[in-house]
Formats: structure tokens, C-alpha cells, sequence
């Protein structure tokens, strides 16, 4: 090879030093994530584990009772778990077949027209602060609830719930949505050259060969339930009980960890300590179920390859 | 061009028109299809008689899809489609308000240019159709009936509750055509079945066609002509919008009347 020929194909410094540099920028941003996370877990593993120390783990998981805040304390997290699963369930109950309703309208029936009407008001729907649903629940859906059935307490977790629901309702159909629009549309032609009326082409083609997606937006929806905060502490009260019936104030786990967070416990108490615990299981859980939704998306995917 | 007008059925010296003993499934008088404002065929006339096996030949572009989707109405779904003239099946007039597009296709089906089993297992493709069309009788049989139809049964007997999407292409494209035949139809409209198949695959497609040639009225789309040649009794050659000639298969590919029809059956053109 001549030198001018070298030349030509020669490195460029700034060239390198450019590319370089961006691949350093974005992996800082990307490491930064992860020690993030390594950090939160760091913590929490940290602080829960002094918190064990105190109380053993089976008091913890089995107890009936959650009064970290008398004397003697009692660290049963179960009745925080039952809030918890009450917001979860209640929530699931209604906003799931609404959504994935909402997701068939949009995806199989509605025209463009409509679907550019419809969309955007979910995602107003999604936007709305939190808190501003706790008060709605407070002020509305409470008085509500109270004038049908007059038994409901001041605090309840179906207002939470109800609540909740409006909340994810837009995550569910917009997931749902995504899902049935990856459902090719030679399967509908298919389906409707087989003189399938649009309702046979949905439920009977475009939702089950959409149904690793919408089981997965489903999880997801819940794991985001759980993890509400805000509009539960000021809808559902915070007295944890161990009860089934939604028209009783009951505590979730965000709503302990809000409650003591915000002030009354000094740093180092057990009951301060018992927060991180609490949070540790919420995460755990919301971990769990982020991965189960992984693992029914990864079935989704092979479906169609 | 002008009308295929009714006659016997051997092939004529030197008419411009199919000679048809039988009944035309479907009877098109200047039809005009189009979307928006694009025209894509203007003023066609031509008979699909019952029972043959007609070919629509002619470049890619010119609109083979747009008139054998009409025939079944499934251009309904395209929001922009036009259309203008008349086009009957079996007498009735294809977009009477009154005609409910459903009850037409489960009449005439269609097969697709690709493969597209649903992601259900072999056996519920095919018993789909018929059970939401609330067939009384026994479905596996019917199956099974449908899938030999289809020259797929040998293939798939032992694993018929196996993801029909773990078929070859070819398999699948069969599995299509014995998922239209459970319908029982009349009329089975098939768009460049063959297009994305091996030769064998194709030619397992074509052995099959033959076997459903006077059972079925059939209308295929192809963009290969000896296919059009070897399988098909009538064969229409659309070009820049027109219908140049329709006439029998033999006609056609050995004694065209048009210049442009020799040219492009010859292979000169473009
Ligand atoms: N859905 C559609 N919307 C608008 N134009 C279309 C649509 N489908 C086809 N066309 C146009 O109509 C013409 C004929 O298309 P098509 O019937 O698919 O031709 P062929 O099947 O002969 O290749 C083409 O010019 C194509 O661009
Ligand atoms: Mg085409």
C-alpha cells in the first residue's frame, strides 16, 4: 500500500475522540440507572435488616397485627397486605375489563375520527396528579358510595379502589391498545373472509392472539395499583385491618410508609426501621410481577416469528 | 373487447369472448373500481362462469386484487374504495344495501396472497369459520373431510392439535385453503396463492387446484403465467386499467387476438 492510499484511509482523531465521546456520555447515563437501583436495594436491604434483628421475619410475614406505634409493638404485616391486595384486586376488577374494552373499541371498531378523539383523553386521564384523585375520592366518590350504601366509613377502600382504577385505566387500554394493533391484520382479512362478524374477528382472532400482551399489560397495571400512594393514603384511611370488606378504612403498605415517613417516627426506632421492611416486600412484589410480565411478553413475541 | 357473450363451451377460433355454456357466478357490466379519486379499472365486462377455473393475469399495479376483493367485498374495509357499474353474483347485485357482505363471504372464500393461519392449533383453523357460522354437524370431521380436500391431511393427522404456525410455508398455505374449504363455499377467490412458495410447495398448490376444478368455481390471480396456463379453463388479461381480453386459457396464451395480450403472455413488455 502507497502512502497516499494510507492517507486516504487513514483514522481521524477528532472523528474517534467524537464517537468516543458519546459512547461515554450514554454509558454514564446507563451505569447511573443501575446504581441507582443497586442503591435503593442497598438501602432497603440495609435498613430492613436491622429491622429484623428486632422482629423475625416469620412475626413479620404471619402476623395478624400492625401497630408499630404502640407499646408493646405488634409487627404483623398482613393487615397492610390485605390493604394492599383490597386497592389491587378492586382496582383490577374494574379498570382490567374496562380498559381492555376501551383497547377492542379503539383498536377493532372505532374510526379514525373517533380513535383521534378517544386517545388523547386517556392520556389527559393519565396525567392528572395523584393527589388530585385522592380529593376526588375524598369529596366525591366517598359521598357517593356513602348516600348508596350508608354503612361505608369516612375512609374506605373502595373509594381507593375506584380510584385506582381511573388511574391505570389509562396504562390498561393504551397497553391493550399496542398489543391488539400488533395482531396482524391478515389474520383479521383472514377472519372476516370467513365470514366473521367484527365481533367474531375480536374475541375470537385479534384478542387471543393478542393475550400474552394484554396478560402482561394487566400485571403491569396491578404492580402500578400496588405501588400507588398518594390517592390511596387520602381515600383509604390508615387504620391496618385485616378485613375483606371495602367499605371499611383500611392501610396499604404505601399509604403506612407515607403516613410514617411524613414525620412522627425518629430515625433508628424500630418503628422507623419497620417502613424499610415494609417497603423491601413492596418491592419484592412489584419486582416480581414486572418479571412475570416479562415472561408472559417473551411468549407473546415467539408467537408471531 | 367488448361482451363475453354466452355460448358453448369448447374453445372457438377467434372470439374475442369466452365461450360459456354454464352460469356465471359473477357478471361484472362496466365496473369501475378505484379509490379516492384514482381509478384503477375502468369500465370492465366479463362473466366468472361456475365451475371453471378463471385466471386474472396482468403486471403488478393493474388491479387483479382490487376486482377479486370486490368479488367478495372485502375492499369494504378500505375506506377510500369506489366503485361504479354493476357487479352480480349469481343475479344479485354485490353491493345491494340490503346484501349483508358476512353471509356473501362465507359463500366466497379466499385465500391469500400470504400464508396467514391464525395462532391457534392446525385443527382449530380450520373448524373456526364453521363453528362461529353455527355448523351443526360434527367439526373434527368436517375437518378432517377438508383437510384431505386440501391434500394436507396426510401431513398433519398426527398432530393436528400442534400450533398451525409450526407448518412450512406451503403447508400453511394448504392449511388456508382447507380452513376456506370447511366453509363449504361456492366460490373460492385466491390472490397469488402461490406467490411466496417454493416450486414444489406451488406445485403441490396446483395439483390441488385441479382436484377442486369443477366443484368450485375458482378465480385465481397470477402473476406467473405458465400457472395461468397449466391450471386455468378462462383466463382475463387486465392492463393500464383495461380488461384487454378474456377468453379461454388455450386461446389466450396460444392465439391471442391483441398485440398487447401476445406481448405480455410472450413475455415482451415493460
Ligand atoms: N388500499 C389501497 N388504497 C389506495 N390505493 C390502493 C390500495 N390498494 C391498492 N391501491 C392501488 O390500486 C392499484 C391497483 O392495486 P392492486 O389491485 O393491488 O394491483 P395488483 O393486485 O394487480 O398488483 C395500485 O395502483 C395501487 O397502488
Ligand atoms: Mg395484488
Amino acid at each position: 500500500m502507497t502512502a497516499t492510499q494510507l492517507d486516504a484511509l487513514r483514522k481521524s482523531s477528532t472523528r474517534q475522540w467524537k464517537e468516543g465521546s458519546i459512547h461515554g456520555v450514554l454509558m454514564t447515563s446507563a451505569l447511573l440507572s443501575i446504581l441507582t437501583t443497586v442503591g435503593v436495594v442497598a438501602v432497603l436491604a440495609a435498613e430492613s435488616s436491622t429491622f429484623f434483628r428486632e422482629v423475625s421475619p416469620v412475626e413479620f410475614l404471619t402476623g395478624t397485627k400492625w401497630t408499630p406505634l404502640f407499646d408493646p409493638p405488634s409487627h404483623g404485616v398482613l393487615p397492610l397486605l390485605c390493604g394492599t391486595g383490597l386497592i389491587a384486586v378492586g382496582s383490577g376488577i374494574l379498570a382490567l375489563p374496562i380498559g381492555l374494552a376501551i383497547a377492542v373499541y379503539l383498536s377493532e371498531m372505532a374510526n379514525r375520527r373517533r380513535r383521534r378523539i378517544v386517545k388523547p383523553m386517556l392520556e389527559v386521564l393519565a396525567g392528572i396528579p395523584t393527589v388530585v384523585y385522592g380529593y376526588f375520592a375524598l369529596t366525591f366518590v366517598t359521598p357517593c358510595l356513602r348516600w348508596l350504601i350508608p354503612s361505608t366509613e369516612v375512609f374506605n377502600a373502595a373509594a381507593g379502589a375506584i380510584v385506582v382504577a381511573i388511574m391505570i385505566l389509562p396504562m390498561v387500554a393504551s397497553l391493550c391498545d399496542d398489543s391488539l394493533q400488533a395482531v396482524p391484520a391478515s389474520l383479521r382479512q383472514a377472519a372476516y373472509s370467513l365470514g366473521a362478524t367484527p365481533r367474531e374477528v375480536s374475541v375470537g382472532i385479534v384478542v387471543p392472539g393478542a393475550l400474552s400482551g394484554i396478560l402482561a399489560s394487566f400485571v403491569l397495571a396491578l404492580s402500578r395499583a400496588i405501588g400507588e400512594t398518594m390517592a390511596v393514603t387520602l381515600a383509604a384511611g390508615a387504620t391496618p385491618r385485616l378485613t375483606l370488606n371495602p367499605l371499611e378504612s383500611i392501610q396499604t403498605m404505601t399509604a403506612f410508609m407515607a403516613q410514617v415517613s411524613s414525620g412522627d417516627a425518629p430515625s433508628g426506632t424500630s418503628q422507623y426501621n419497620s417502613i424499610f421492611a415494609v417497603g423491601f416486600l413492596l418491592f419484592a412484589i412489584t419486582l416480581f410481577m414486572n418479571w412475570l410480565a416479562q415472561r408472559v411478553l417473551h411468549r407473546f413475541r415467539e408467537a408471531y416469528e | 373487447m367488448t361482451d363475453a357473450a354466452p355460448g358453448p363451451t369448447q374453445p372457438t377460433e377467434g372470439r374475442a369472448g369466452p365461450d360459456v355454456q354454464v352460469e356465471a357466478a359473477f357478471t361484472c357490466r362496466g365496473l369501475t373500481l378505484g379509490y379516492g379519486d384514482h381509478v384503477v379499472v375502468r369500465d370492465l365486462d366479463l362473466e366468472f362462469p361456475e365451475k371453471r377455473i378463471t385466471a386474472i393475469i396482468g403486471p403488478s399495479g393493474c388491479g387483479k386484487s382490487t376486482l377479486v376483493r370486490t368479488l367478495n367485498r372485502m375492499n369494504d374495509f378500505i375506506p377510500s374504495f369506489t366503485k361504479a357499474g354493476t357487479c352480480l353474483y349469481r343475479g344479485v347485485e354485490l353491493y345491494d344495501p340490503s346484501l349483508d357482505p358476512v353471509l356473501l363471504r362465507r359463500q366466497v372464500g379466499m385465500v391469500f396472497q400470504k400464508p396467514n393461519p391464525f395462532p391457534k392449533t392446525i385443527l382449530q383453523n380450520v373448524t373456526w369459520g364453521p363453528m362461529i357460522n353455527g355448523y351443526t354437524g360434527d367439526l373434527r370431521e368436517l375437518a378432517v373431510e377438508s383437510l384431505q380436500k386440501a391434500a394436507l391431511w396426510g401431513e398433519v393427522a398426527a398432530r393436528l392439535d400442534q400450533p398451525a404456525l409450526s407448518l412450512s410455508g406451503g403447508q400453511q398455505q394448504r392449511l388456508c385453503i382447507a380452513r376456506t374449504l370447511a366453509m363449504q363455499p361456492d366460490v373460492i377467490l385466491m390472490d397469488e396463492p402461490c406467490s411466496s412458495l417454493d416450486p414444489v410447495s406451488t406445485s403441490r398448490i396446483e395439483e390441488l387446484m385441479d382436484s377442486l376444478r369443477e366443484r368450485y368455481t375458482i378465480v385465481i390471480v397470477t402473476h406467473n403465467m405458465q400457472q395461468a396456463a397449466r391450471i386455468s379453463d378462462l383466463t382475463a388479461f387486465l392492463e393500464g386499467g383495461d380488461l384487454v381480453e378474456f377468453g379461454d386459457t388455450d386461446q389466450i396464451f396460444t392465439r391471442p387476438l391483441y398485440k398487447r395480450t401476445e406481448d405480455y403472455v410472450t413475455g415482451r413488455f415493460g
